[in-house]
């Protein structure tokens, strides 16, 4: 039996290992999905995503590896047609491996809700452009190791542009963590994200309601994670993606599929690195 | 992280992206027929196959409308009208806009 699993210091490093990879999931890519578009008015949209992502230590440190799935839900439902409500909920699944000693575990993380407000929109013969703001609010409804145990805010604004066949879609978003700061002797962190796709819809032979989309995005993201207020060197950490993919329309439905590799990393010594992510899913408008 | 690996998906990506597609031509419905009025309209901002699904929504739900098929492809909505029944097309752009998409010209 290791000792590992005993100790309080190594639960601690545990949750918050688990923690900044849950902040980073949280955003990240995945991006091209209309997202400055706003939906048609009284029209919903369910999305099920599966995302499997892990990070690993670096060589020159202690062996230590993390595996989490995430099963992603979400509901939109256009309010008005440049209004859009939207709710998340994430399914955890960790497994953290240190110095041989596996720990698993599983829960809800926070609940996520969104709205999206369209700013501009221009839908012309040969083109259509979008600008949309949102505002997400993180609530710390997760179970206990899943959830970040505060508010956090995060504003963002997005645009796409749809030309002829091509789709170009653009977002950044600022996260500001604890926003009712409610951790004590902690600065708390942020997280920013910048984001580029360009996919094309290739209208498959005859079939007016079906398409296949190749997708290729690039994330950027940099997190800083909440701090104890007598750090005196800033742990932040930054990671660049390039992201190849597909989206498969049939009719409302669409399956989308993407893959995360990441091709530069900043981060401190101690950090484990991130490796590749998949991620699976569908979206279904009513 | 291999390097050849990624620029073999880029490559794929690539190909897949510059290849070229189709667009089908818009087909009269067989139940429509002798049912009432068809128009067809130019409508804008249709960009994937899943978006003819909330401008059908919102013109079926217009009173007089008994059903619409729209064509990202070929960017027209074509609208049945029932019988007898006076539908503006104030109204059908009204329906339009609260798709998110903005009316063209009235073909038909």
């Amino acid at each position: 039996m290791s000792p590992f699993k005993k100790t309080k210091q190594y639960s601690y490093y545990w949750l918050l290992l688990g923690i900044f990879i849950l902040a980073g999931e949280s955003s990240a890519g995945g991006i091209s999905v209309d997202a400055g578009l706003t939906p048609a008015e009284n029209r919903w949209m369910i999305r099920v995503q599966s995302r499997q992502m892990g990070a690993t230590s670096q060589p020159s440190t202690p062996t230590r590896q993390m595996k989490m799935q995430a099963k992603v839900f979400m509901a939109a439902y256009g309010l008005r047609p440049n209004v859009t409500l939207i709710g998340m909920q994430g399914l955890m699944n960790r497994e953290m491996t240190m110095m041989g000693a596996v720990n698993e575990s599983s829960g809800l993380a926070d609940l996520n809700l969104l709205i999206k407000y369209l700013i501009h929109r221009t839908n012309t013969r040969h083109q259509t452009l979008g600008i949309a703001a949102t505002t997400k609010f993180t609530l710390p409804t997760g179970e206990d190791g899943f959830s970040d145990d505060y508010w956090s805010f995060t504003p963002g604004v997005y645009l796409s542009l749809r030309r002829g066949t091509w789709a170009m879609d653009a977002s950044t978003t600022f996260r500001i963590q604890d926003i009712f700061s409610q951790q004590d002797a902690m600065n708390s962190g942020w997280e920013y994200t910048l984001d580029g796709a360009i996919a094309r819809q290739l209208p498959l032979d005859g079939l007016k309601n079906i398409a296949l989309a190749p997708v290729f995005e690039i994330n950027l993201l940099i997190d800083q994670g909440d701090q104890s207020s007598s750090a005196e060197v800033s742990d932040a950490e930054s990671v660049v993606f390039l992201s190849p993919g597909f989206k498969y329309t049939y009719g409302s439905l669409i399956l989308e599929s993407l893959v995360q590799v990441p091709i530069w990393e900043k981060i401190p010594t101690t950090s484990l690195e991130k490796d590749t992510r998949w991620r699976i899913g569908f979206r279904f408008m009513f | 992280m291999n390097k050849y690996k990624l620029i073999v998906i880029l490559v794929i990506v690539a190909i897949l992206l510059m290849s070229c597609g189709s667009k089908p031509e818009s087909a009269l419905p067989e139940a429509w027929a002798d049912r009432g009025e068809i128009r067809v309209y130019e409508v804008f901002g249709m960009d994937c196959p899943g978006c003819h699904g909330g401008l059908e929504k919102q013109l079926n739900a217009l009173e007089g409308v008994a059903d619409s098929k729209a064509d990202w492809t070929s960017q027209q909505v074509m609208v049945l009208i029932d019988s007898g029944v006076e539908v503006s097309d104030a109204n059908i752009h009204e329906g339009m806009k609260r798709a998110n998409f903005t009316p063209g010209k009235r073909l038909k």
